[in-house]
């Protein structure tokens, strides 16, 4: 009992420590990543559309972990089911 | 009193080539239009749920679709990487194009199999006997 209060509490620090950390960001960017994007997207990736352009070519990786995920939700589907006959 | 009603099984088994069509088109189109791979996927992937409305007695086999979508996903990390990796030629609009749509549909294919074995998955093995 004392010692989940205890971890509770070192969580709750670390918690309010992080928040003090970043407690100055500015809640609207400054426009300078998405500018570039839309002047140069045409040049840099020859695609008329520039969500393609971003989630193929600037951020080609989060599209490579996000059907990694999607990979590996089936696979936690498939292993936390009930029936055991999974070939069948 | 059947328990699927007739019209709509019906009408979606006619829905079929359309839902196909668009689908594809989605996938196809989404580097000059708005869509792509993730789009176009959902969209293929209600192919085959709307398959449970029409026929839901009949079982279907998800290991075909397992291996595709681990197939899938093997291509989709290598595309990136030889297109990365080639510094010998500048990459010009042609192979840029091809790249596009190449991953685009890469992408719906897996897309719309991993849904649709979620959603088989759910319906035909815990929905009960």
């Amino acid at each position: 009992m004392k010692r989940r209060a205890a971890i509770m509490v070192c969580c709750l620090a670390i918690a309010f420590y992080v928040a003090f950390v970043y407690n100055d960001t500015a809640l609207v960017s400054d426009g300078y990543l998405s500018q570039y994007f839309i002047t140069n997207f045409i040049s840099d990736t020859y695609a008329n559309n520039a969500v393609a352009a971003i989630y193929l070519n600037y951020r080609v990786f989060d599209s490579i972990f996000e059907t990694l995920i999607l990979l590996v939700s089936v696979a936690a589907v498939i292993n936390f089911s009930w029936r055991r006959d999974n070939e069948g | 009193m059947k328990d699927n009603s007739e019209i709509i099984s019906r009408m979606t088994g006619l829905l079929y080539p359309f839902i196909i069509l668009v689908g594809f088109y989605i996938i196809l189109n989404g580097h000059a239009s708005p869509g792509g791979g993730f789009q176009g996927g959902a969209v293929l992937a209600s192919v085959f749920i709307s398959r449970y409305l029409v026929t839901p007695e009949e079982g279907v086999r998800i290991q075909y679709l397992q291996t595709l979508e681990k197939i899938l996903f093997f291509c989709i990390v290598l595309v990136p990487g030889l297109f990365l990796f080639s510094y010998g030629r500048r990459m010009g609009a042609f192979e840029n194009a091809v790249y596009l749509v190449l991953m685009n549909v890469i992408i719906g294919l897996k897309v719309a199999s991993g849904l649709s074995i979620i959603f088989y998955r759910f319906v035909f093995y815990e929905g009960g006997e």
